[in-house]
C-alpha cells in the first residue's frame, strides 16, 4: 500500500468559482502531509470533498487503495478518516469524556450510560498518545489547547487512522503549539496518518513530510519538505517572490507623542488587569507590546482609545491628557485604531464597504453637512482609498463587508485609519488570521506609517513580527510591563523568557 | 432571469411576494374545503375590500375603509419597523398607541379650543405620551441592559390599567361605565371633505400623518448621519462604540422615537377612526405592526404596501362570510392572514428556495 489517501484530479465547481481545479493529492502511511495555501485557495474545500460535505464535480477519490464514494461524514468515519475542526466542536458543560463519548455512548446492562468504561478507555488512549488529558474535566474550565486535544481524543476513540487537522495551530500560544506538533509526530510514529491544513511555513518545516499547495483553486505541486525550505513554498503559494524579511531603515524617533504613565485597571480579582504600566511611543518609531495572549495587552489598548475606563494614571497624547475624554474626541485627538477583534470592533459587516469607510468621519464635512450624508463624497471617498489600498471586492463600494476576504477587510480598515493620518496609530495583531501576501502589505503600510513621521503601537503575539517590524519591544506578562528592549538587541529566546514572567537578567 | 435573481437584494425583496402568493393559494384550498367556489370567494374579498363590482368601482367607501384601516397600521408597523432597524424589539407598540390614544383623549374631551390649535395639540401629545410610555422600557435597556422584549410587553399591560384608571375617573362618558367621553368636534382629526369624498368612510388627516411620518422615517434611516448612527448600532453594538457613536443614548432615542410613532397611530385610531377610548382593549395593531414590518423589510415603502394589504383582507373578509353560498367560518381571512404572516416570518427559506431556482439544481453555498 502505497498511499492511505489519494484525491485524485478533483475538480469542484461553485457558481461563479472553481474551488478546486483538477486538485491531486496523494498521503503516505505514517506521514504527515502538510496542504498549504492562502485563503480561498481551495484547500478547505478539498477537505470538506475528502470528508464527504461536498461531492466533486469530477475526479475520484482512493482510500487504501480502494475507489469510493463518500457521500456524507458518516462514511468518512467508516473509512476511518476524522477531522479536527478549527472551530471546536465541543459542548462547553459537558466532561472531557462526556464530549468523547457523544453520539456513541456505551450503554452498561442497565441501559444507562457507562461513564466508568468510556472514561478508562478515554485514559487509556490520552496515556498512549502522550495527550495527558483529564476524563472528568469540564471543557469550560480547561485552556484551549487542551480542548484541541480533546478533539483529536474524540477521532482516536472513534478509531480514526487518517486525521485531518484543519489550521490547528491558529488559536494556540507558541508553547501549546510545540506541544500539538510533538503529539503529531507521535501520532504517526503509533501508525496514524496525517494531513495537515495551514498556512504557516515554519510548522510545515518543523513536523511535515510533504508538502502540496494550491493556488487559487488550482494544483501547484507536491514537494518534500526536507528538500525544500520556506521561500520557495511561499513562492509555490503566493505565485510570486515573498521577502520575509521585513525591509525597514533605521528608526529615527522624535519627540513623545504617546506617554502612558501608571495605568492601572483593577477587575474583579485582586490582582489588577493592568498594573502600574508607564512608557513612551515616539514619533517615527514602532514600539511593540508582546507578550502571551491574554496577559493585558488587549485591555492596554482598550484603556488608551477609551473603550474601557481606568482606575488609576494617566494617558498623554501630544503632551495633553486623554484619559477622560470620550472615545470620538480621543479619535479627533489624533489617534487611529486598528482593533483587534475586525468582525467585533472593525467593521459593521452588514454595512457595505463604503459605510464602513465612513465610520470615522460621516459626520464631518465633507462626508455628511447639517447632519446630512452626502452619498456622492463617501462614494468617492471610498473609491480613493479602495484604489489607494487596493482592497479587493466583488463589487467595489457597494460591496458587503460580510462577504470580502479577511485580507481585505482589514485592507478596509487600514485604508480608513490610515487615511485619517493619525499622530498614533494603534495596530492590535492586524495580522491575525491573514495570509503571506497580506501580512507582507500590512507590515509595509505600518513602517511607512512610522517613516512618514508617526508613532505606531503595535500589539502582536507573533514573535516573527514582533522582531521584524518593531524597533523597541515591550513584553507585558499578568499586566505588568516585564522591560523594554530595542529589537535590534534581543532574540527571541530572551523575549519567550520574558513573555513567561522571568525579567531580563541583571536588569531588576 | 436568473442573473437578475442571483442578486440577493432581489432575492430580499421577492420573498414577501412570494409568501403572499403562498398564502392566498392556501386560501383557495381553504375555501375549496368549504365546498365553495375559489374565485367567488376572491370576487368578494375584492368587492369588500375595494368596492370592486362588475369590474368597476362605483363608489370609493370601501377604499376609503380600506385607507382607514390602513392609517394605524402603517404608523404601527413603522414603529415596530424603526426599532428593527435600531437592533431593538419593540413589542410594545400597543401600550404605547394607548397612552398616545389616552393623552389625546384626554386633551380632546376636557378642553375645548379652537380647532386650529387643539387637532395639532392632540397630535404632538400622543406623540410625546407615547415616548414616554417608551422611555421607561428604553432607560432600562439603555442604563441596564434590561431585555427590551420583557420590559416592552409588560408596559402594555399597565397602559391598560391606567386607561382604566382615566376612564373611571376623568373622562368617563355619562352612557357607558367602560369608555371614554366622545372626543369634541373641535380635536377629532375627521374632517368633512374625505369624509364626503368617500361616501362616509371616517377616512381622516392620519392618513397624511401616516403618509408623512413613512417619509420621514425613510429620510431619517436614509440620508443622516442620526440614521447611519442608528443602523450601525443597530447591526453592531460595539463598532459603533468604537467609532465614537454614543450607543447607549442612540438606543434610548431610538426605542422613544419608536414609542413617539405608535402614540401617533393612537391618535389616528382613537380620534380618527372611532371617537372615545374604552377599558380594557390593547388595540391589536401593535402585534400587526410586527407582521407589517416584516412582511415590509423594515422600509417605509413595504411598511405602506403590507400595511395596505393587510386592511385589505381586514376590510374584505366581512364580504367574503357574506356572499359565500355555503356557509363559511369567520376564521377563513384570518387564517389566509395566518398563513402569509407565517410565510413571511420564514422569509429565509423562501430565499433558500429562490436561490435555488436562481442556481439551477446543484446545491450552492461557495467557499
Amino acid at each position: 500500500m502505497d498511499y492511505v489517501i489519494e484525491l485524485l484530479n478533483i475538480t469542484k465547481e461553485f457558481p461563479g468559482i472553481k474551488a478546486n481545479d483538477n486538485v491531486t493529492l496523494k498521503l503516505r502511511p505514517q506521514t504527515i502531509h502538510a496542504v498549504l495555501g492562502e485563503n480561498g485557495a481551495g484547500k478547505s474545500t478539498l477537505m470538506s470533498i475528502l470528508f464527504g460535505l461536498y461531492q466533486p464535480d469530477a475526479g475520484q477519490i482512493r482510500v487504501r487503495g480502494k475507489d469510493v464514494k463518500i457521500t456524507n461524514p458518516n462514511i468518512a468515519n467508516d473509512f476511518g478518516i476524522g477531522m479536527v475542526h478549527q472551530h471546536f466542536k465541543l459542548v462547553e458543560e459537558f466532561t472531557v469524556v462526556e464530549n468523547i463519548i457523544l453520539g456513541l455512548e456505551p450503554k452498561n446492562k442497565y441501559g444507562t450510560i457507562d461513564i466508568k468504561s468510556a472514561a478508562e478507555k478515554v485514559a487509556e488512549i490520552s496515556e498512549k498518545y502522550g495527550l495527558r488529558v483529564d476524563p472528568y474535566a469540564k471543557i469550560k474550565d480547561i485552556s484551549v489547547g487542551m480542548q484541541q486535544r480533546v478533539e483529536i481524543l474524540k477521532m482516536l476513540y472513534r478509531d480514526a487512522e487518517i486525521l485531518i487537522f484543519d489550521e490547528p495551530t491558529a488559536v494556540l500560544t507558541p508553547q501549546e503549539i510545540e506541544e500539538l506538533l510533538s503529539i503529531m509526530k507521535g501520532l504517526i510514529k503509533k501508525g496514524k496518518s496525517i494531513l495537515l491544513i495551514t498556512h504557516k511555513l515554519a510548522e510545515i518545516k518543523q513536523v511535515a513530510d510533504e508538502c502540496s499547495v494550491l493556488q487559487k483553486g488550482r494544483y501547484i505541486g507536491t514537494v518534500k519538505v526536507e528538500e525544500t525550505d520556506e521561500r520557495q513554498m511561499a513562492e509555490m503559494m503566493v505565485g510570486r517572490n515573498v521577502s520575509f524579511h521585513v525591509d525597514k531603515a533605521e528608526a529615527k524617533p522624535k519627540e513623545v507623542i504617546l506617554e502612558v504613565r501608571n495605568l492601572t485597571l483593577q477587575g474583579n480579582t485582586k490582582k489588577p488587569i493592568i498594573n502600574d504600566v508607564s512608557f513612551d511611543v515616539h514619533a517615527g518609531e514602532i514600539f511593540c507590546v508582546a507578550g502571551i495572549e491574554g496577559n493585558g495587552q488587549t485591555e492596554l489598548v482598550e484603556l488608551i482609545t477609551g473603550l474601557k475606563k481606568q482606575t488609576g494614571g494617566t494617558v498623554k497624547l501630544l503632551g495633553s491628557e486623554i484619559q477622560n475624554l470620550s472615545i470620538r474626541k480621543r479619535t479627533e485627538a489624533g489617534i487611529g485604531h486598528i482593533p483587534e477583534d475586525r468582525h467585533k470592533h472593525g467593521l459593521v459587516l452588514d454595512y457595505t464597504v463604503e459605510q464602513n469607510i465612513a465610520l470615522q468621519t460621516y459626520y464631518k464635512e465633507p462626508l455628511s453637512k447639517y447632519g446630512i450624508i452626502n452619498k456622492k463624497e463617501v462614494r468617492k471617498l471610498s473609491e480613493e482609498l479602495i484604489e489607494r489600498f487596493d482592497v479587493r471586492s466583488g463589487k467595489g463600494s457597494e460591496t458587503t463587508a460580510r462577504s470580502m476576504s479577511g485580507g481585505n477587510q482589514q485592507k478596509a480598515i487600514i485604508a480608513r485609519e490610515v487615511s485619517r493620518s493619525p499622530m498614533l496609530l494603534i495596530a492590535v495583531q492586524p495580522t491575525r488570521g491573514l495570509d503571506v501576501g497580506a501580512i507582507e502589505y500590512i507590515h509595509k503600510e505600518l513602517i511607512s506609517e512610522r517613516d512618514s513621521g508617526k508613532a505606531v503601537l503595535l500589539v502582536s503575539l507573533e514573535l516573527d513580527e514582533v522582531l521584524d517590524v518593531a524597533d523597541r519591544i515591550a513584553v507585558m506578562y499578568e499586566g505588568e510591563i516585564m522591560d523594554t528592549v530595542l529589537s535590534k538587541d534581543t532574540n527571541e529566546n530572551e523575549l519567550g523568557l520574558m513573555m513567561t514572567g522571568s525579567r531580563k537578567a541583571g536588569d531588576k | 432571469m436568473r442573473e437578475w435573481l442571483k442578486n440577493e437584494k432581489t432575492v430580499d425583496r421577492i420573498a414577501p411576494f412570494v409568501a403572499v402568493l403562498f398564502g392566498l393559494i392556501v386560501g383557495v384550498f381553504l375555501i375549496l374545503f368549504t365546498k365553495n367556489s375559489p374565485i367567488d370567494g376572491f370576487k368578494y374579498l375584492l368587492q369588500g375590500g375595494i368596492g370592486l363590482k362588475d369590474g368597476q368601482i362605483d363608489n370609493l367607501q370601501k377604499i376609503g375603509k380600506l385607507l382607514l384601516e390602513a392609517t394605524p397600521l402603517i404608523l404601527a408597523g413603522l414603529a415596530v419597523g424603526f426599532s428593527f432597524r435600531t437592533g431593538i424589539f419593540n413589542i410594545g407598540v400597543s401600550g404605547q398607541m394607548l397612552i398616545g390614544g389616552l393623552a389625546a383623549t384626554v386633551i380632546g374631551t376636557q378642553f375645548e379650543m379652537a380647532r386650529a390649535i387643539q387637532v395639532p395639540l392632540v397630535i404632538i401629545a400622543a406623540g410625546l405620551a407615547g415616548a414616554l410610555w417608551a422611555f421607561i422600557p428604553a432607560i432600562l435597556k439603555a442604563k441596564y441592559k434590561v431585555n427590551e422584549v420583557v420590559t416592552t410587553i409588560m408596559m402594555n399591560y399597565i397602559a391598560l390599567e391606567v386607561v382604566a384608571y382615566f376612564i373611571r375617573n376623568i373622562i368617563q362618558s355619562p352612557h357607558f361605565d367602560t369608555e371614554s367621553a366622545k372626543v369634541l368636534p373641535s380635536a377629532t382629526l375627521r374632517i368633512e371633505w374625505l369624509y364626503n369624498m368617500f361616501d362616509r368612510a371616517n377616512l381622516n388627516i392620519g392618513i397624511f400623518i401616516s403618509l408623512a411620518i413613512a417619509a420621514i422615517y425613510a429620510f431619517v434611516l436614509n440620508k443622516t448621519t442620526f440614521g447611519y448612527e442608528l443602523k450601525a448600532v443597530g447591526h453592531n453594538k460595539d463598532a459603533s462604540e468604537y467609532a465614537g457613536i454614543k450607543v447607549n443614548t442612540r438606543i434610548l432615542q431610538a426605542l422613544m422615537i419608536s414609542g413617539g410613532m405608535a402614540g401617533l397611530a393612537g391618535v389616528t385610531f382613537y380620534l380618527g377612526n372611532t371617537d372615545h377610548i374604552a377599558i380594557g382593549q390593547l388595540p391589536s395593531y401593535g402585534f400587526d405592526g410586527i407582521v407589517i414590518a416584516l412582511l415590509g423589510l423594515n422600509s417605509a415603502i413595504g411598511i405602506i404596501l403590507a400595511s395596505l394589504l393587510l386592511a385589505f383582507f381586514n376590510v374584505g373578509s366581512g364580504a367574503v362570510k357574506a356572499n359565500l353560498v355555503n356557509n363559511v367560518p369567520n376564521q377563513l381571512v384570518p387564517m389566509m392572514i395566518a398563513v402569509i404572516i407565517y410565510f413571511s416570518a420564514t422569509a429565509l427559506l423562501f430565499k433558500n428556495f429562490i436561490k435555488k431556482l436562481a442556481t439551477g439544481k446543484k446545491k450552492g453555498g461557495a467557499k
